[in-house]
């Protein structure tokens, strides 16, 4: 008897034994891992087992942490806000009006992905740097006397770099879900007495939602855990929570307390975006 | 005529060099039920979206209620649509999709909320008010639908081919339904179909429509009954084709030789067009046709081989071979036929064509 069922699920059963093995693998044990680590103590320059919820409380009773993680939020919101806007922007662009040159666009959007990410933060260095590409037209065009110093270094330069990264992640999917909707829901709304602006927020934007929510959720979650662009583009005052985890596990040693952070941060992202989901929910059940 | 709901002068519809619509000229009366009937390309459809207004015409004028619409936006025309595939919005509830329309009329909530209930109610589903728009079956949404355009009280209401993907039991169940609904509420419709079955018992008028152009329009009878050009005699209704050529030319009539040598004899409507020599096409339908008891009474007699019998419950449908290759098809009533007919496959009979039924079109013209 089981072993008739057996036979008939066999491609499920296979595909969930690969899937809870990727899960356990490369997500379970890498953060039991880290959990388990936060409650280490350290000793100089010994890690030593123990159970100690020292290191959260150091996370918590220090303002510098708190600091970073407030900074590390302030500008994952406005890189995900900005991102969100611009990103929905171009993809309504793309899907509705582009038409020939949708093809050329498209791949514009996408080729960037293809460069390393590193790169892609370090150019605008190049860009906005003192005697950057902006700096020199700038001065060039007579606009300013001297090159701006206030380009770089700063959550300015940061957040930009995060943007430009990340809008394909936010336009990629509300592209998707732009491209699913029936000409003929739109036409129906038309007919039944909408005008343009009304049919779009009726219909097409409700219907993008989802994608535009995946997209948000994904550059938040990104740009609230990014080192590389901090590091590069920001300026002492702008150190994010990933920046400071690094030098727990490298220049500090500290591993404990970098898990405790990494665990911390783990939590306020997994909040946030829980809260987002049930907000985006009850939102969209309400207003359809 | 004044009291005209849509007209359409002299409407060309081009895209690029594809020409959809050519010079069409067309007025549908207040409350009547017209059928724009024509295979897919013969441009019934974009004539429907000239007058919902998602398409402009590239030349003529659209008038609703004889005001000039042409450059009037979908949105404010007070004309409203069942889509083919209902276009019902998958992120609302039934009722949420009903009531969508009246929020541009400014109608408050709570009364857009019982004017759905109504309409729910009329057309049967008023129980399934709340359901999502997704969980119903195709005949559920096409209900919806109609409910959706209805509740706006439409001056035209435009059905493009709304039944097309139901199944044939629920088609005729719907096509009667609707029929009624439009008696009723004295609503204009205006009905794309390519099912001409559908365009007979549903409709005041039919629009016969063939490549842009309309080629006849007329009461289903006249459509059926009295065909005024080839493409609409082999079009509507199941038709046998006989081409022959005319040898001589009577006082109301012409008679035409066909290859095996028969001769039949045809009356002429449009008086003058056939001259002797001239190819023509003659039509006639398999229930015109008669198996003849005896040859010696009739005239218009053609011998043919019974090749085949094909039982349709209380009709009949014999396969019959006239001359070499010519193929024809007879339809009557299993007990007007001959008796012991089965015996008699592979056989020749005599078939009758009375003259009334057969009407005669010069061949090789488009018209």
């Amino acid at each position: 008897m089981w072993q008739a069922k057996l036979q008939r699920h066999r491609i499920e059963i296979v595909c969930a034994i690969a899937a809870i093995g990727y899960l356990v693998v490369f997500i379970g044990l890498p953060y039991a891992n880290v959990f388990a680590f936060s409650f280490w103590e350290k000793d100089l320059y010994t890690l030593r087992p123990a159970l100690s919820p020292e290191n959260y409380a150091r996370a918590f009773t220090n303002d510098l942490y708190r600091q970073v993680i407030l900074n590390s939020a302030e500008v994952a919101t406005i890189v995900t806000l900005v991102s969100s806007v611009l990103g929905y922007l171009l993809a309504y662009y793309l899907a509705v009006y582009a038409e020939r040159w949708r093809n050329l666009l498209f791949f514009l959007l996408i080729v960037p992905l293809w460069t390393s990410f590193l790169l892609r933060a370090y150019i605008w260095k190049i860009i906005l740097g003192r005697n950057g590409i902006l700096n020199s037209a700038l001065t060039q065009a007579g606009v300013l006397d001297q090159p701006a110093s206030f380009l770089l270094y700063n959550k300015f330069s940061i957040s930009i770099a995060l943007i430009y990264i990340f809008l394909p992640f936010v336009a990629l999917p509300v592209y998707a879900a732009l491209e699913k909707i029936p000409r003929g829901y739109v036409e129906a709304s038309a007919d039944l007495g909408s005008p343009p602006w009304a049919t779009f927020w009726h219909v097409v934007f409700p219907l993008t939602v989802p994608g535009l929510a995946a997209g948000a959720m994904v550059v938040f979650c990104l740009s609230f855990g990014d080192f590389i662009t901090p590091s590069l583009l920001g300026g002492t005052g702008d150190i994010m929570i990933a920046n400071v985890i690094i030098a727990q596990f490298g220049a500090a040693y500290d591993w404990p307390f970098g898990s405790a952070l990494a665990i911390l941060v783990l939590l306020i992202v997994m909040l946030l975006v829980g809260l987002s989901v049930w907000i985006g929910r009850t939102v969209s059940r309400g207003r359809a | 005529m004044m009291d005209a709901v849509v007209r359409l002068d002299r409407v060309s519809k081009r895209f690029g060099s594809l020409v959809v619509l050519d010079d069409l000229s067309l007025e549908v009366r207040r409350g009547e039920f017209l059928t724009l009937l024509g295979e897919s390309g013969c441009g019934k459809t974009t004539t429907l979206r000239i007058i919902s207004g998602f398409e402009e015409p590239t030349d003529g004028a659209v008038y609703l209620n004889g005001r000039l619409v042409n450059a009037v936006p979908a949105y404010r025309r007070r004309v409203n649509t069942v889509f083919q595939n209902y276009a019902l919005f998958p992120h609302m509830t039934v009722g949420e999709n009903v009531e969508y329309g009246l929020r541009f009329d400014r109608v408050p909530r709570r009364e857009r909320r019982r004017l759905a209930e109504e309409m729910l109610a009329r057309v049967g589903l008023a129980d399934k008010i709340d359901r999502q728009s997704t969980a119903l079956s195709g005949g559920q949404m096409q209900r919806v639908a109609l409910a959706r355009a209805l509740i706006k009280k439409p001056e035209v209401l435009l059905l493009d081919e709304p039944l097309s993907a139901l199944d044939a039991r629920l088609r005729k169940e719907l096509q009667l339904e609707l029929k009624r609904t439009q008696r009723e509420t004295g609503i204009t419709f205006v009905y794309v179909t390519h099912d001409q079955e559908e365009a007979l018992v549903m409709s005041d008028r039919i629009a016969v429509m063939e490549r842009g152009h309309i080629r006849q329009l007329g009461r289903p009878d006249d459509v059926f009954e009295r065909p005024e050009t080839l493409f609409v005699a082999e079009f509507v209704g199941a038709s046998n084709k006989l081409d022959g050529r005319v040898v001589e030319i009577r006082h109301n009539s012409v008679i035409v030789a066909l290859p095996s040598g028969d001769r039949l004899e045809a009356p002429t409507r449009s008086a003058g067009d056939l001259a002797t020599g001239t190819d023509v096409r003659l039509i006639v339908r398999p229930e015109h046709l008669r198996v003849a008891a005896d040859s010696s009474a009739a005239t218009n007699v053609v011998r043919a081989v019974l090749e085949d019998i094909i039982y349709l419950g209380s009709d009949r449908k014999l396969t019959l071979r006239v001359g070499e290759r010519l193929r024809i098809e007879l339809q009557e009533r299993g007990d007007r036929l001959p008796p012991c007919l089965g015996t008699r496959l592979g056989m020749t009979v005599d078939i009758e064509i009375p003259p009334d039924a057969l009407y005669a079109f010069r061949k090789g013209r488009g018209e």
